[in-house]
């Protein structure tokens, strides 16, 4: 075969370029650490990517989501906590007051306590969680609860009964609120009236009232136990979401990141055969016959 | 006998060949890196030889020579290889300009990055999600207006460069006409000078030379077939229709189509030219085909987003930023005291396209006014209250000739707890805002967020009930579109979209490595036959060098046996 001047200079040349080429894409992945950076890379790799990638920065959202949520129900437990504890304050200014050897003044003092409660009964009820009413059902932007004086005195009730939901799971809905007209009527309802029976000295009205009162701490515990239960079923959701994220950046990053060892150890390689391809090229291209004539 | 000076003219007829050879080695070597040239040889042959005449034959042998000549100067090529060659450039011109094209559709897309599509359109089913969690929040609000907006101007760009992109191929592809063109004439124009170079006997190699690179060219930028006629004109034809004949080349005519792009028609007879392959052949797939196809699954992409955001939009709540007060549902209490609660929902607000607001008002103790101004046209209608009181009651307040239908639904769910509730009052006049679209627009070119919805963003409606600032329901509805991957919808599309992009280019791109090491191996074999090795030229240079000094030697011998004969000879008792 003839071999010409110009057949060495381009062979030299292309064989170059190729290794350059070469180098340019490793020094790329090297420094990007990424191994895809346009869908022609590798067209299933990036089409699995996008997918993880979405699926990433939905795991993400129910994670908040789930905080959010949590945060919210911790909210309401502990407003429940409090009236539950105010509802324990009433019953034993209850079963004290049904005692026929009290005075009417003994119980017009308890009277007083027990307007206290109902005044604090409305504050809880107007709990907020950031600038939500966390009992309004979705009228969250204004306070629920308003004590009217009457007569007869009662609480209104501006909120209603709509859910606040919360989404922790694709389609996995979860209404977080518990509404202002679930557990509070009852318990404003026994208050007032145990108010009343103190005020009026009616022992036996105060003696029927206890049972208004108990019932209404009753609801409040099973309503708390709802909420706890939500709780759970939120630390759950969120141990396993933690999972499949781990899981999902795992196989994100078999398809887009770079196998470090394998990249360095290609550039070596590329590096070497680079510099030899520059060492034969300068050798093979310089001499001639001209050289070698006198 | 042979005559006394017959070595002489052998000698001088030497040194002319020599020194012919050389001029030819010096050809080669001056052209050693001229594109497209061919090494040409010396063909040397011996001339007629001498039968000396004479009655009766010389006792020695007979037929002596007489020396040498240039019979051919020779043009190295090998044909066959030039023909291959030009069928796998074709191809590799076609696929080049194709995975150029992708290349830089690949690059408007931007995938996989922080910055692409995808990623904004998980930002935006975010911002949806954070919507759900904190619908009275007015930054929540804002921050879902601000990612729709940047996913619309995303959308609108990717289409605007693809257009551009399109508009690029085009300009190329009247470059690429205009390049024929001048070929055509360039080719017309030697074969000419080829023919008359031929009919006096000569050898056209340096033309020919050159009509072969421009061959060599045009068979880069479309597909050709030619034949050589018996006069050396070469016939260049485009898919069976002759481009070059002869001396005469047919001209490609650019006429601007319907659609502002290029149409590329034969000037004799008008018909469209067929290229078969080709630079231009790839660059107008890509311009009718490729880009065309990217810009009807984005336009899908974005149509798609309209219809299925809007679809559930509308059938949403809003807030109202100025008393940040609820509106939609009301109160009414006639002037006996008797107090209904009124929902109000829509069947159909299509017709609105502009932010609607419609407003109640009492009209005396018995009647319910209901005006609003639909795309600019103010309309009333009234209803009778007592017509209201009963649960489950219903009106349908009728705009139909405007695409506007609301119904009222008297006694409706009791907002208010039953034990403790007085009652919940509300102003007579009150406004109710619903039922218009999130994004205007059709497709990627002209998707924006709604102007009304970038004016404030209380209106985007995150609940589907009226009066429910805490209801997120809505825009959770919107956010789980995201959940569907199906090909109908956004995420699906996109997906799709994208893989295709990625196997499209991946395709082209080995295609061109596949048809440029075909084309580099037959350069090479090309190279081997036609290209001039320094070397080859630097031996032949010597080797006719020294022909030239021995025929010059030989001519010094007969000079001085000439000399001997005339100076020498007959000079004996002088």
């Amino acid at each position: 075969m003839r071999i010409t001047e110009n057949m060495m200079t381009e062979t030299m040349l292309r064989n170059l370029n190729v290794n350059t080429e070469r180098l340019e894409a490793l020094q790329d992945q090297l420094t990007s650490g990424k191994r895809i950076r346009k869908p022609s890379d590798d067209p299933p790799a990036v089409a699995l990517a996008l997918g993880f990638r979405a699926e990433l920065d939905k795991t993400k959202q129910y994670v908040k989501n789930i905080d959010a949520a949590s945060s919210w129900l911790g909210t309401t437990d502990s407003s429940l906590d409090a009236l539950s504890s105010l509802l324990l304050r009433a019953r034993e200014l209850a079963v004290a007051g049904a005692n026929d050897t009290l005075s009417a003044e003994d119980r017009q003092a308890m009277a007083n306590e027990v307007a206290q409660l109902l005044d604090q009964a409305v504050v809880i009820g107007n709990s907020t969680y950031g600038d939500q009413y966390i009992f309004a059902g979705q009228k969250t932007t204004t306070p629920p609860f308003t004590l009217v004086a009457g007569p007869p005195e009662h609480v209104n009730y501006d909120g209603d009964s709509g859910a606040i939901v919360r989404e922790i799971g694709a389609n996995a809905v979860l209404s977080i609120n518990t509404t202002g007209d679930t557990v509070f009527p009852t318990a404003f309802k026994a208050l007032i009236g145990l108010k009343n029976a103190l005020e009026a000295s009616d022992s036996d009205a105060v003696d029927a009232s206890l049972s208004d009162v108990q019932q209404a701490c009753n609801s409040v515990l099973a309503e708390r136990a709802k909420v706890g239960a939500k709780v759970n079923r939120l630390e759950v959701a969120q141990s396993r979401l933690e999972d499949i994220r781990i899981n999902i950046a795992e196989l994100l990053s078999k398809q887009e990141d770079v196998d470090m060892a394998e990249a360095v150890t290609h550039f070596s390689v590329a590096e070497s055969v680079y510099k030899a391809a520059l060492a034969a090229g300068s050798r093979a291209v310089q001499p001639s016959l001209l050289d070698y004539l006198r | 006998m042979r005559s006394t000076f017959f070595g002489l003219d052998m000698a001088l007829r030497a040194l002319q060949t020599q020194q012919q050879a050389i001029d030819i080695t010096n050809h080669n070597v001056a052209n050693a890196n001229t594109e497209g040239f061919s090494r040409q040889t010396a063909q040397l042959g011996t001339t007629e030889p001498y039968t000396v005449p004479a009655f009766n034959r010389n006792p020695g042998p007979g037929q002596v020579g007489t020396g040498v000549q240039v019979e051919l100067v020779k043009r190295v090529r090998d044909l066959y290889l030039d023909a291959q060659i030009r069928q796998e450039q074709q191809a590799l011109g076609r696929w080049e300009a194709t995975s150029n094209a992708l290349q830089q559709i690949e690059v408007i897309f931007n995938e996989p990055s922080d910055s692409g599509l995808n990623t904004l359109m998980g930002r935006f089913w975010a911002a949806w999600q954070d919507l759900t969690s904190n619908p009275e929040d007015v930054a929540v609000r804002s921050n879902l207006v601000e990612q729709a907006n940047n996913l619309a101007v995303m959308l609108r760009r990717d289409y605007d460069q693809l257009v551009a992109l399109r508009h690029d191929m085009d300009q190329q592809i009247r470059i690429k006409a205009a390049d024929v063109n001048g070929i055509a004439q360039q080719l017309a124009d030697l074969n000419a000078q080829i023919a008359a170079v031929q009919l006096t006997g000569d050898q056209a190699n340096d033309l020919k030379d050159k009509r072969d690179l421009l061959l060599d060219r045009l068979s880069k930028i479309s597909k050709i077939s030619y034949n050589e006629a018996g006069n050396g004109a070469v016939n260049v034809f485009l898919e069976g229709m002759p481009l070059v004949e002869g001396n005469r080349a047919n001209t490609l005519r650019v006429a601007e189509g319907a659609d502002g792009f290029a149409r590329i028609t034969w000037s004799s007879n008008g018909l469209a030219v067929a290229f078969g392959g080709g630079e231009i052949q790839g660059l107008l797939e890509v311009r009718d085909a490729g880009i065309p196809q990217r810009l009807e699954q984005l336009q899908q992409l974005a149509s798609t987003l309209i219809t299925q955001v809007n679809g559930i939009h509308r059938g949403g709540f809003g807030l109202d930023g100025s008393t940040s007060e609820i509106i939609a549902g009301l109160k009414l209490v006639t002037a006996g005291g008797t107090s209904t609660n009124v929902a109000i929902s829509a069947i159909d607000v299509s017709g609105a396209t502009e932010k609607t607001v419609y407003t109640f008002s009492s009209a005396g103790a018995s009647q319910l006014t209901l005006s609003a101004t639909i795309n600019g046209v103010a309309r009333t209608q009234t209803v009778s209250v007592s017509d209201m009181l009963g649960a489950g009651s219903t009106q349908v307040l009728d705009f139909s000739d405007l695409g506007v239908k609301l119904t009222l639904v008297g006694g409706g769910t009791d907002a208010s707890a039953a034990n403790i509730v007085d009652s919940l009052t509300k102003p007579a006049t009150d406004e109710l805002t619903t039922g218009f679209d999130f994004f205007t627009g059709t497709g990627a070119n002209d998707i924006a967020v709604h102007p009304a919805v970038l004016a404030n963003p209380n209106v985007v409606a995150a609940a589907s009930v009226p009066c429910a600032p805490g209801d997120g329901s809505n825009a959770l509805a919107i956010a789980q579109l995201q959940h569907r991957s199906d090909e109908a919808s956004v995420t699906g599309i996109y997906k799709a979209m994208i893989a295709q992009l990625g196997v499209d280019g991946e395709g082209a791109q080995t295609m061109v490595t596949n048809e440029d090491l075909l084309v580099q191996h037959l350069e090479r074999r090309k190279e081997t036959v036609s290209g001039i090795s320094l070397d080859e030229e630097t031996a032949n240079l010597i080797r006719y060098q020294h022909a030239y000094q021995a025929a010059a030697r030989v001519m010094t011998a007969i000079d001085e046996m000439l000399n001997t004969i005339i100076n020498g000879m007959g000079i004996v008792g002088r």
